[in-house]
Order: structure tokens, then sequence, then C-alpha cells
């Protein structure tokens, strides 16, 4: 057993917080505010080669390895990057593009990995459905085969960077008898007829992530549009969930350390009773209650990585422990920092009010906590 | 990175597990300080050969899953064998003379005698405050007067570190068993880790020769290094009791059936259970970051270790509270683990460095790195 990151490791680490201050961070305010989503930061993501970062030289990425992907993510939370920002550039670069990369055609490998990791184009991934959350197997979503064409219809709720996306990753069923082994995933084009998005939802947290439904109306796809065989979709689906527990993860803990930073700094600036108020016990208590749960989160989420790296199959249990862990244990840290900031931590100013915002949505998507509870429970 | 044990990590407890194999772990509550004496003796004697003890001294990740491998059978049992090799052993290794630790390191390391440590007192908060022990000084030594509160295995030590104040600092007086002034109290009757033996002393115009006695020293860092060495000990004892709690109440909820269904089918019951085993490997990954960055001489580890020591020894609590929940009425009843281990973990919250203490240093620690 053994904690350290390699060398690189952390010197990337460093490139990406340097990066990630000086031209992302000052952004992030103002489009969390107004819920925009920044594309242009998500380009400069692209140009720094984040958005590609573990995909071969060949198709626009840096062979980078999972621990370093994940590192790369809890540095950009580290930085100050919004929730909003961070979940858009997980969900493109591991739910989309990962799941193409990993089983598409070379041909469609080809096509859109490469725009995909330069941030030309934006990729969103459509599981979920207004009539099907937690239970995936349950959607209805149908892709029925005519001629030399897939035509689908349904609907798909909650899709992070919905309104934005030139490219989505659909899940539909294709035998509509069978549950899980009747999922497929098809790539669908902006402007294809019959696909729309909806309107960005109005969100309480995570902002700056466009959010939106999908819509189906006899969309017709070309057959090559299929990613990976017929009836394996809900399989597909699954491989995410380790890019979800380990990278998309690990931005919400890099942001709860940045978060601490934050505290630190402000507790011992700001005076009451004639001294700072970082000298009352109580307040060194908040401190130390977030310090603790990064410390415990960072090991669960870069156990995550580190399997992956070794090319082990997902371990459901320890991936759910992680899930879980920074899910339901943030709520209290990320309310000890609002507190810690008095009535300034009421207003949008500061920053930790944003950051117990975003963090709401930990326990609720990739799979929610009691889901996690569901897939422990039965595994013990 | 690597989050798999090294063959060399885990040697260590492969060796106790070994031993626990062949001889299951003793009842310990309810012996008397004579059976108990006897009956850890025992088990010192047959971890020494592996090298159990005389790791105590040295610490790191090894030790750790060693003695976590111990506590899920008994935290008694761990408490018991490695207060005197963990807590008086690194003292002596130290702080302690060529000659102290020649007379004394021996029997502690391997399975001879017991040790203690003698620091907490009533009424003090040993750090902030002076102790009320003092040290005059005789001849070429020191007389001992004062009282010390009830300390871990106390009663049944062979040898004993008793820490008192000296005009010119403090001081550590190593006294065997049975020295002259020096009387034990009564065994302090505990909500848990009976199997452990607290007990007070009385110290009344105790001699101690100067070739037993550590310092002067110069400064009280002996005090807080003393409170980790502790803490080390008892984040092993809460990883102990949050397996033991786990595995007792997955075992009973699967197994117990309601309604025609285990009750872990049940989500009151199988959640519940879903988010102690959150807890649990939490904890261990925390813990064993800790044990690690203290072994590589990391910058953070002494706040790390303030965060294990905070997460696990509350978690324990919470685990063998839940745990004891799902036995119901089979937990309730005295003389099963999960009861046993719902007691025994209160202790690990209070002991060391306090939950409250703790979270003070790393809040101090905090606001020192940013
Ligand atoms: C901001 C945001 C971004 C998202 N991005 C995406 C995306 O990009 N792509 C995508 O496909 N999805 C996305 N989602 C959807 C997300 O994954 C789902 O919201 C989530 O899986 C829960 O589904 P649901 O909202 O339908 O809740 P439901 O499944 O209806 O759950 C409602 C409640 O019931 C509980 N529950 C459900 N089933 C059980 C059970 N068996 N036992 C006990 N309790 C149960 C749930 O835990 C929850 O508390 C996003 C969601 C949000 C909020």
């Amino acid at each position: 057993m053994d904690f350290a990151f390699t060398s690189e490791q952390r010197m990337f680490a460093e490139q990406v917080l340097r990066f990630a201050k000086n031209e992302i961070v000052p952004r992030c305010a103002e489009h969390d505010l107004n819920s925009r989503f920044d594309r242009e930061a998500f380009n400069r993501l692209g140009r720094f080669g984040l958005l590609g970062l573990h995909f071969p030289e060949e198709l626009g990425g840096s062979g980078a390895d999972v621990v370093t992907s994940t590192l790369a993510g809890y540095a950009l939370g580290l930085a100050g990057v919004d929730g909003g920002l961070t979940l858009s550039y997980g969900a493109h670069t591991y739910l989309c593009a990962d799941t193409i990369f990993a089983h598409g055609t070379d041909e469609q490998r080809r096509k859109y990995v490469p725009r995909l990791a330069a941030g030309e184009w934006v990729g969103c991934m459509g599981l979920t459905e207004p009539g099907a959350g937690s239970d995936v197997a349950g959607l209805s979503t149908r892709a029925v085969q005519q001629g030399d064409s897939w035509v689908l219809n349904g609907a798909k709720m909650f899709i992070t960077n919905g309104p934005v996306a030139d490219v989505a990753l659909v899940y539909a069923k294709t035998d509509p008898q069978a549950r899980h082994a009747g999922i497929s995933a098809f790539i669908v084009e902006k402007g294809t007829p019959g696909f729309s998005a909806g309107q960005p939802l109005k969100k309480m947290g995570v902002r700056a992530s466009p959010t939106s439904e999908l819509f189906f109306e006899d969309c017709r796809i070309p057959l090559d549009n299929l990613v990976g065989g017929e009836g394996q979709g809900f399989n597909m689906a699954m491989r995410t969930v380790e890019w979800d527990r380990s990278t998309l993860l690990a931005p919400m803990v890099g942001s709860m350390e940045y978060v601490l930073g934050k505290c630190a700094a402000y507790a011992k600036q700001r005076s009451q009773f004639g001294r700072p108020i970082a000298q009352f016990q109580a307040i060194k208590h908040k401190l130390a209650e977030m310090k603790i749960f990064v410390e415990a989160a960072k090991n669960l989420v870069f156990r995550i990585a580190w399997c992956k790296d070794q090319g082990r199959p997902l371990n459901h249990l320890e991936a759910a422990v992680a899930k879980l862990f920074v899910g339901d244990w943030s709520l209290g840290p990320s309310n000890e920092a609002l507190l810690l900031h008095g009535g300034y931590g009421y207003c949008h100013e500061y920053e930790v009010e944003r950051a117990f915002r975003d963090c709401r949505l930990a326990p609720i998507g990739g799979g929610t906590s009691e889901i996690q509870k569901m897939i422990i429970s039965r595994l013990l | 990175m690597d989050y798999d044990l090294s063959t060399e990590q885990a040697a260590l407890r492969e060796g106790v597990r070994r031993v626990l194999k062949d001889a299951p772990a003793p009842e310990l509550a309810g012996l008397d300080a004579g059976q108990l004496k006897q009956a850890l003796l025992a088990w010192a004697g047959r971890l020494a050969p592996g090298g159990f003890l005389q790791a105590c001294r040295s610490g790191g990740l090894p030790l750790l899953l060693a003695q976590e491998a111990l506590a899920a059978v008994s935290p008694a049992l761990l408490l018991g064998l490695a207060a005197g090799p963990q807590l008086l052993g690194r003292l002596l290794a130290r702080y302690g003379t060529p000659t102290q630790q020649e007379r004394l390191l021996p029997a502690l390391e391997q399975g001879r005698g017991l040790g203690a440590v003698a620091l907490g007192e009533t009424g003090t908060s040993p750090g902030p405050d002076s102790l009320q022990t003092t040290a005059a000084p005789q001849g070429e030594g020191y007389v001992l007067s004062g009282s010390k509160g009830s300390l871990l295995g106390g009663p049944l030590a062979d040898w004993l570190a008793v820490a008192a104040e000296s005009p010119t600092g403090l001081v550590w007086c190593l006294l065997p068993a049975g020295a002259p002034g020096l009387r034990p109290g009564p065994r302090t009757a505990t909500l848990g880790l009976e199997g452990a033996a607290f007990g007070g002393l009385e110290l009344n115009g105790c001699p101690v020769p100067a070739e037993m006695v550590i310092g002067p020293l110069p400064d009280r860092g002996s005090l807080a290094a003393l409170q980790s060495w502790e803490d080390e000990l008892l984040i092993a004892a809460g990883l102990g009791v949050l397996a033991r709690s786990q595995q007792a109440a997955a075992a009973f909820a699967k197994e117990h059936r309601s309604g025609g269904k285990p009750i872990i089918a049940y989500q009151e019951v199988g959640f519940k259970l879903a988010e102690t085993l959150t807890l649990q490997q939490t904890a261990q990954l925390l813990a064993y970051k800790a044990a690690w960055a203290l072994e590589s001489g990391d910058r953070e580890a002494g706040a790390l270790l303030a965060c294990a020591k905070v997460f696990c020894c509350e978690a324990a609590q919470r685990v063998a509270g839940e745990a004891l929940q799902v036995l119901g009425r089979a937990g309730f009843a005295r003389g099963n683990p999960v009861e046993e281990a719902y007691r025994d973990a209160k202790y690990l919250t209070i002991a060391g460095v306090s939950m409250e203490i703790s979270r003070q240093h790393i809040g101090e620690a905090v606001l020192a790195a940013y």
C-alpha cells in the first residue's frame, strides 16, 4: 500500500491547478449566477487537453492513466472551478466520449472522439427518462430498425449538456420485452430531424451546467449509429460507473478542499468579540469536520481510479461505498462551511454558498444514495 | 500509488492470524487480576515469536494491520497486550537511557512482563496543566508523591512509568510493581473493556533511584508523543470494533428471518448495514493512510492521525450502536460481541487525545496550512 502520487502526477496536477486558477476560475461566478454554460471555458479545457486526457494520442488525447485523470478533476475542484463546469466536463468526457471510445467501431471513434476531445463538439449522455430514473431498466425510449435506419421515439430527462450538445449518446430499448438485456446505445447528432432538446432546467446548483430534456419523435439515424452490440447498452452504461465514481466525484472532493482553504482564510480575517473567529473552538471544529471529510473521501475516490488502472473489473461494492460516502457525508461539511461565513455565507457572493448548492447533487446524480445502499446491501 | 498490501506489509498480520487460528481468543471479562495477567502473558508468549510485541515499539502500517486483526477478535486483548510495548516501550526507546532500555525492553517485547504508563490524574489535564504528582530530589534520585487516575493495564503491570513534576522539569520514573511507597488502587469497574484492567495508583514517598529516572526533560513533548502513540493503538482498536460489529450484524441479518425472508432483505436493515460498511471501509482507508504517512514522514502525518482518530473511533461507536439495533433483543442480552463492542467503543472516543481536543488539533493544523 502506497498513497503517494508519482512526481509526474503531482507536477501535472500543479499545472492543471495553475491553468484553472488563471484561465477558468475568474469566469465561474458569473456563469453560475446567470445559469449560463461557459462555452469559452469549455474550449479552454479542450485546448489544455483535459477533455481527452486518457484517450490515445492518435484520437486527440494524451494517453493518461485513470489516476492522473482523476487527479486532474480533483485539481479543477481544488482551484475553485464551479461544480457546473466540472459536471459538464465529466459528463462530456467520461459518459459520452469515453463510451464511444470504449465500445464504438473504429469509424465511430475516428469520427467523434477527436472532436469531442478537442472540445470542438460537446457531448451528452441520455439514460434517465421522465418515468425511469433509478429504475434504469424501466426506460421506455424505443429504437426500431426500419430499412437502413434506426427510428427513435421517446424522451430523456435531466440530461447534462442536453441544450448545448452536438452529439448525444442515447440509451433506448431495442427489445421492449426484455429489461436490462433490451437496452442498446445510439449516437444521435444535433440537427437530426426528430431530435430536439428542451429548455435548460432551472436548478438549485451546478447551474453553469445546462440540463434539459431530450425529445425523439420518429428520429431517424443510420444503422451505423448503434454503439456496441444490440442489447449491450446496460453493460456499457455500467462501465461508465467507474469513471463516475472516480473522475466525476473527484472535482467535488477537490472543491471541498478549496472551500476548506476559503474557510480557514475567512476565519483568520473575520473578527468578532475582539478576536479572529479562528480562535473560537467551534470554528476550529467546523474546519476539522471539513478536513476529515476531504481526507476520507480522497482515499475512496482514488482507490476506484487506481483499481481501474490495474485493469481490474469494477468492484461494485467499493464503487458504491465511494459514491455513498461522498454523496451523503459531504452535506455536513458543506453546511459547516456556509455557517462559518455567517450571513455572508448565505449570499451568492461567497463561493461557499455555491459549493453548498453544488454538492447537493452528489447524493442524487449517477445513482442516488438509496441505490448505492441497495447495491451494498445486496453484496453483503 | 498502490492500494494493495505488499507481502511485507501483510506479514505481521498473517502471523497474528495464524496464532488466532491455533488458539481461539480468550474470554477475558470476568477474570480476576491474577487470572487475567496469566492469560495476557500466555498470549504475549504466543505473539512474541512472530515479532508482534517488538513491532509495537516501531509502529507503521504492518503493525496497524496486525493490531486490527487482533482487535477484531478482542479489543481488550489488544489493549492489554500492546499497551506495555507500545506506550512504555516507545517511551523507553525514545527517551530512556541504554541501561533502562536493556533492563526493561526485552521483558516487554518477549512477552515476559506487562508494562503501563501513568500520566493522567484526577482534576488536571496533562498537557496544559502541570501534574500534581511531584518528584522531590533525594540524593541522586527522587521521591514520588501523588496519585494517578485509572490507567490502562495499571493493576497488572510489572513495570510502570510514572510522570511527575521535578523542580527542574518533567520526569518519568520507572517503577517495578511492589516498589516501596507504590500502592495500586483497586481495579476500576468499567463500562467496557473489562478484560483490559484499569486502576489508579497512590504514590506515598516512593523512592526512585537515579538510574530509573527519565529526565528532567527540557520540554513536555513526551506527553504529546505518548498521547499520539496511544491514539495509534486506539485507532487499531476502533477498526477492530468496526470489524466485529459489522461482521456480527451482517451475519445475524442474513440468518434471522421475518415475514418469510432474512431481515437484511428489508431496506430498514439492509441500508443500515450499507451505511455501516461504508463507515468501516472509509475508516480503514483513512487509518491506513495515517499509518503510511507516519511511516513515510509525511508532513501531514500528525493531522492525518488526528483525522483517523476522530473518524475511526466515532465510526466504531456509531457502527456498534447500529449493529446492536440490528441484533435487537439478542444484541441487548449480555455476552455477545456486539453489546461488548458497543461498550468498548466508548473508551476509544475518550482515551488518548479526546475527540474534542483532536478536532481542535485538526482545526489548528488547517489554520496553519492556509
Ligand atoms: C443536475 C443533474 C444532472 C443529471 N445528468 C444526467 C445525465 O447527464 N444523464 C442521465 O442519464 N441522467 C442524468 N441525471 C439524472 C440522475 O441520474 C437521476 O436524477 C437519478 O438517477 C435519480 O433518478 P430520478 O431523479 O428519476 O429519481 P427516482 O428514481 O424517481 O427516485 C426518487 C427517490 O426514490 C428513491 N428510490 C428510487 N428507487 C428506490 C428503491 N428501489 N429503493 C429505495 N429508494 C428508491 C430515490 O433514491 C430517490 O430518493 C441528472 C440529474 C441531475 C439532477
